[in-house]
């Protein structure tokens, strides 16, 4: 039995339905495709306090990131508030999605349409700190995608598509990439989309991954793989960001 | 100086409590034991309904008239509030009754306008919807007194000359010994203590001291001090079945800003609800919600089981409604430097909440791994620390490309040679198999009936890379390492 969402007349004797708090009742999630929710301003203080501790991570980065070698930041692979577009064989594009996904002291999430994220192969440490959204539609994806924009909580999300079908993609409407455009914009997070081909057209930064790799290549440590990975960056419609954000080798 | 709260018609306030339209239509309590009239309002006194009055006798006289049980759960909320409202005006309160508190005045308040002091506590009192009475005294057991004497506030400031008047069924409620006394000729206060006290005490016993005590009117007796409760609650009972989650986004609404105020008062924080309805079969719905970061903000807690209840489905209808808040101490943490935190952990709680009844509550969260070899073996927790801190774990060596699982598997018809894969067949997989590496072999829980193992295998095809799996002699494509599209 369902509670009917329906404003009908209240069944407590005297009580006026005008009482009712002034939210929609049964809103839940704002619909797909729609545009204009304001996001919550972040406090001043909270956003003075992030850029400390960001300097203090330039200055002092073996104080930040414990036993892990540091991070050269040249080697950002997504760049926060641009929404940047992974793109090529899997193999390529999973190896970057972990270089991007895994940061030091950090929280991220991965918004997997296809369920087909593999947690092992994830540092165990960094699993308490990584959000898994296990989608079985495309839609319930987008939409998770929205929520956490929204929340601006996380300085890091990945949506995998790249086990969804190519159709199924083009009926995603191109305001969708646009309104998430405008949330990175506005949040400072980093939004990664990894695809099989290049279909999102409002990515400022597109990284196709252009290696291939054989079995053997299964054998040798990732960090090599990583080494010889070979990427190209394309930024459109907006200018190259500084060195601090920059593409991959 | 003390003062001490009454609450007149005590019951009656309890059970009209989020109805407070119904104190202008005749209403009474009924104590269920002797089926009479134990409180009544105002209309009711009107229509001739007076207390001990068989419950038949005074529908007969008013047949509007609105009859209610007494409700352990609404008083015992009552309570609380009353207790909380009290500690807002002194540290020392005694829940002396469930309707009776008393509040310790001494050396907290330098005020000599007592009146002015409980004019405040009585609108306060008022704000919250209490009807109240306030009497301030020099002790405990006079204040108590003027409390039930007076309509409003009432000073005493000379015990004698206010005592003295009294009648002496303010002393006891021994019918005996009022009959006693009654027979002695003595019908007040002052005249009883006219009395020899060593005789009285011999002639009626022990009952005799305690009144003598009271009617004294010196004795400063210790406060028994009120604990602050652990768990604040609040509950309704429906007249009918509820059809829409209008009424009870309504009632929890009320709920959580009275309970959020009393968090308030106290300098406590809320860190667990639970939010109970009471179905329409006799059996009873109930979740527990974790506040991510505790926190006393009524739009917090509200938000999150707004959130719920929109997506909540019932075998029954609901026809009550209860709310409990766990409180504990606000914790008291620096930011880290050399770590994140999440910026708003409540905030980020209600997302995590909405994500979730969009695929499933089970399947957002945070990967926690199983305690077993088998591949593929994770749960989701709901919550983990809010404080991304590393733990300074050596670095395990990462080998090879990361693998795209298939979940389910896809089953796979495969061609072997000498046992190793040379051709495959499956919706993902297909071809001539050119390379392969393995097997690969896995097994755990051989003791029990859960026992597992599988052989896997690393393969390389014409368009890419893929992992397969044998499971009891049925091939599996488990995922993909590389796909070239």
């Amino acid at each position: 039995m369902e509670l009917a969402r329906t404003a009908r007349e209240p069944t407590v004797e005297g009580m006026d339905a005008a009482k009712v708090p002034a939210r929609s009742l049964g809103a839940g999630t704002p619909p797909f495709g729609e545009e204009g929710e304001n996001c919550n301003p972040l406090s001043e203080k909270i956003i003075r306090f992030e850029q400390l501790r960001g300097m203090l991570a330039e200055k002092f980065p073996a104080a930040t990131q414990g036993l892990q070698a540091p991070k050269p930041v040249e080697r950002a692979a997504i760049p926060a508030g641009i929404l940047t577009e992974i793109t090529g064989p899997s193999g390529g594009v999973g190896l970057l999605m972990l270089d991007a996904l895994i940061a030091p002291s950090a929280f991220a999430a991965v918004v997997d349409a296809s369920d087909s994220f593999d947690p092992s192969d994830v540092p165990e440490d960094f699993l308490s700190r990584l959000l898994w959204v296990r989608c079985e539609k495309l839609t319930g994806a987008i939409q998770a995608v929205d929520l956490l924009l929204r929340d601006g909580n996380l300085p890091m999300v990945l949506l995998d598509l790249r086990m969804v079908a190519a159709k199924e993609l083009r009926s995603v409407p191109a305001s969708t990439w646009h309104r998430f455009q405008r949330l990175l914009e506005q949040q400072g997070t980093a939004l990664g989309i990894c695809t099989a081909r290049p279909c999102i057209s409002a990515a400022r930064l597109r990284v196709h991954a252009r290696s291939q790799w054989t079995l053997r290549d299964l054998l040798r440590p990732r960090e090599e793989l990583m080494a010889e990975l070979r990427s190209e960056s394309q930024y459109r419609g907006v200018a190259a960001p500084d060195e601090r954000a920059l593409h991959i080798a | 100086m003390y003062a001490a709260v009454h609450l007149p018609t005590f019951h009656l306030q309890a059970a009209l409590r989020w109805r407070e339209e119904l104190w202008a239509v005749p209403a009474a309590v009924v104590d269920t034991q002797d089926g009479c009239i134990c409180e009544r309002n105002l209309p009711a006194a009107a229509r001739d309904i007076s207390v001990g009055m068989p419950v038949a006798l005074a529908l007969a006289r008013c047949a509007e008239l609105k009859v209610f049980s007494i409700f352990p759960a609404k008083e015992a909320a009552l309570s609380g509030l009353l207790q909380d409202i009290a500690l807002s005006h002194s540290p020392f309160v005694e829940a002396t009754q469930p309707d009776v508190v008393v509040l310790d005045w001494r050396g907290v308040l330098h005020q000599i306008d007592w009146h002015t002091q409980g004019d405040h506590l009585l609108k306060d009192l008022q704000a919250s919807g209490l009807k109240a009475t306030v009497g301030v005294a020099p002790t405990p057991d006079v204040a108590i007194l003027a409390a039930h004497e007076t309509d409003a506030v009432s000073v005493v400031r000379d015990r004698g000359e206010y005592l003295g008047p009294l009648p002496l069924s303010h002393l006891t409620s021994d019918e005996r010994m009022l009959s006693v006394l009654e027979d002695w000729g003595i019908h007040t206060i002052g005249q009883f203590l006219r009395l020899p006290k060593a005789d009285v005490i011999a002639r009626l016993g022990a009952g005799a001291e305690e009144m003598w005590r009271v009617a004294n009117g010196r004795t400063q007796r210790p406060l028994k001090l009120v604990a602050p409760p652990e768990v604040y609650r609040e509950a309704f009972d429906f007249e009918h079945v509820v059809e829409t989650t209008a009424p009870l986004l309504f009632l929890l609404r009320r709920f959580v800003d009275q309970l959020s105020s009393r968090l308030q008062v106290r300098y406590v924080v809320a860190s667990q609800m639970t939010l109970r309805l009471p179905l329409d079969d006799g059996e009873a719905y109930e979740r527990v919600f974790s506040i991510p970061e505790p926190t006393s903000e009524a739009d917090v807690m509200f938000r999150t089981l707004e959130t719920h209840l929109d997506q909540l489905t019932l075998p029954q209808q609901p026809v009550g409604l209860s709310l409990e808040i766990e409180a504990m101490e606000p914790t008291r943490q620096q930011f880290g430097l050399f770590g994140t935190r999440l910026r708003d952990p409540n905030r980020f709680g209600h997302t995590l909440a909405r994500i979730g009844t969009l695929v499933g509550v089970r399947e957002v969260g945070f990967p926690v791994p199983e305690d077993t070899h088998k591949p593929d073996s994770y749960q989701l927790a709901p919550r983990v620390a809010w404080n991304a801190e590393e733990t300074g774990e050596p670095n395990r060596e990462w080998l090879g490309l990361p693998l795209q699982r298939c979940r389910p598997a896809i089953a796979a018809t495969v061609e072997t040679r000498h046992s190793c894969p040379v051709r495959i067949s499956s919706s993902l997989a297909d071809g001539r198999i050119t390379e392969a590496l393995g097997p690969y072999r896995l097994s755990g829980h051989w003791w029990d009936p859960a026992a597992w193992q599988q052989e896997e295998w690393d393969i390389a095809l014409g368009d890419g890379l893929y992992r397969i799996a044998r499971r009891d002699n049925q091939w599996w494509v488990e995922g993909c390492y590389e796909r070239v599209c």
